[in-house]
């Protein structure tokens, strides 16, 4: 084992645990203990699907949950930077509204679902208001805490060097918080993504989440199995591949990681 | 004519009365223009604080501080501050860093990277000028820093143990560069330390500071020529003064908070 290295056999251990629970599955679904309807091998699963993406309904559902996904997460950040730029601007708004923030920060995006409803009634916009209501307050807390947490020995070297007031937080707050600001667009995503499958499940449309629900709908529970783990997938990969590594080069490029 | 004057400082730091601790009381120092001073006092003793005030990012509690005549209200480009951590910018390559303050003052891209990139080769760092600064060791970013000081001709340098964290064998061609630097140009230089000999080693003035609350136990005038060594045997001599100067003040302090404390019956 030792010619390996500690990434190899850490990639090879995943492998083998992700292996044993599809033979696992495979076998349980064999026995025919639960019926092919509540427990579908996953061969099956796997060929509802390939069924779906060679009719297309899949691919576009894909896309039209990825398109509310951009649209939610791009509101949710600028909205949720703003505001929390003001709370560490003035600290009396900080102090008078920052625990209710924390309050929304709590709520499921769930939760939000029949206010959305009666607001914006069935549609893309009840949706939207959802991710938002489920992603903006994360990115409102990380924005405040990375202006407010700037090292104070930038700052005073950068009075000693002349900065105007202006310039103290364009050139030297803005930037000595942006690794803070990358970690809460990777959250904000994280939560707009659990927000819109939320939203989905309710609300019309044919994303994803819908697709999931029309499974069930049918009976179809390949195509539900098949729908979830392509949801767990997609949060993955988009966090691990994506936001991951922006977020190192980021602390690279700012010093807080070695080489 | 002075570069510095302080008249009467006091600074405390707690808001209520009974919280207050005094860190600085009664200061009253003259620094010619053109001249090398170091503070040196036991950490703790104020002299950071002090020099913050002369910096003009801390406001004196009592009393009046001037920079050629003109009251002290608040940092600017006259006095440079260079801190014992480099504190350059780590989003900005080395020489952005140096260029900081010149765009500040509204100097155009090129003109501000040329002179920033002069600076940079006199003290010697113009071949890592794109680099970041978790890049170099300790003792370049200091010197980036420096240049980034010196870049806007400063007629002050006001400095908070810059050498402290560096090695033995850095922290001394730095000090030979930073007397070089010093004897080149017309600037006055106020220098906090708490080792002795760095003091002898650099400044013409030797303000000596005593803590809890700091004030100005003693002062010596270092007339030796430059290049100084650190073997020379007067050095020596006024070393070993000046710790004899600076031990039993130590000790009658802590003597007195010791008596006080007993007093109190705290240590019953």
């Amino acid at each position: 084992m030792t010619v390996f290295s500690l990434q190899a056999r850490k990639h090879m251990i995943r492998a083998a645990v992700f292996g044993g629970l599809l033979i696992l599955w495979q076998y349980l679904a064999s026995t025919g203990i639960w019926p092919e309807y509540l427990l579908p091998s996953p061969g099956s699963v796997v060929a509802t699907m390939v069924e779906q993406f060679q009719q297309g309904t899949l691919i576009s559902a894909i896309m039209i949950s990825i398109r509310r996904l951009l649209i939610g997460f791009t509101l949710a950040s600028v909205l949720g930077f703003l505001l929390g730029m003001v709370l560490a601007l003035f600290s009396a708004a900080d102090e008078a509204i920052s625990p209710f923030i924390l309050a929304l920060q709590s709520v499921p995006s769930v939760v939000w679902l029949p206010l959305a409803l009666l607001w914006f009634s069935l549609g893309e916009r009840a949706i939207i208001a959802v991710i938002l209501l489920g992603a903006t307050w994360n990115m409102v807390s990380t924005t405040t805490s990375g202006l407010k947490n700037v090292d104070p020995t930038y700052l005073k070297a950068a009075r000693t060097l002349g900065a105007s007031r202006i310039s103290l937080f364009r050139r030297v707050m803005l930037p000595a918080a942006v690794p803070h600001l990358i970690t809460g667009l990777r959250f904000s995503w994280a939560f707009s993504w659990r927000a819109l499958m939320a939203g989905e499940l309710i609300g019309s449309g044919s994303g994803l989440g819908q697709m999931l629900m029309w499974g069930r709908d049918m009976g179809n529970m390949s195509l539900v199995i098949g729908i979830i783990t392509l949801i767990g997938a997609f949060g993955f990969i988009s966090d691990n591949y994506i936001f991951k590594k922006i977020e190192n080069l980021v602390l690279r490029r700012w010093g807080y990681q070695g080489e | 004519m002075y570069a510095l004057r302080a008249e009467g400082i006091h600074k405390s730091y707690g808001r209520r009365e009974e919280e207050k601790t005094e860190v600085l009381e009664d200061i009253d120092l003259e620094i010619e223009q053109g001249e090398f001073v170091t503070l040196l006092g036991p950490s703790g003793c104020g002299k950071s604080t002090f020099l913050q005030i002369m910096a003009g990012l801390e406001a004196p509690g009592e009393g009046n501080i001037y920079c050629q005549d003109q009251p002290i209200t608040g940092p600017g480009q006259k006095r440079v501050l260079i801190m014992q951590d480099a504190a350059l910018f780590p989003w900005l390559t080395v020489l952005r860093n140096v260029c900081f303050g010149l765009r500040e003052r509204g100097e155009k891209r090129e003109e501000a990277r040329d002179r920033a990139r002069r600076e940079l080769k006199r003290v010697g760092l113009d071949h890592v000028e794109d680099s970041y600064p978790h890049q170099l060791s300790g003792g370049m970013q200091q010197r980036v820093a420096l240049a980034r000081g010196l870049v806007l001709k400063p007629e002050i340098m006001l400095m908070d143990e810059p050498f402290a964290a560096l090695d033995e064998q850095t922290r001394l061609r730095l000090q030979r560069q930073l007397i070089d630097l010093w004897q080149e140009r017309e600037m006055t230089v106020v220098f906090v330390t708490h080792s002795i000999r760095e003091s002898l080693l650099l400044s013409e003035r030797v303000l000596v500071m005593s803590g809890d609350p700091g004030e100005i136990a003693a002062e010596y005038e270092i007339d030796l020529p430059y290049p100084r060594r650190p073997g020379n045997r007067k050095m020596i001599e006024l070393e070993e003064e000046i710790l004899s100067r600076l031990e039993p003040s130590l000790t009658d302090k802590e003597e007195e908070r010791f008596q006080a404390r007993a007093a109190g019956g705290e240590l019953s």
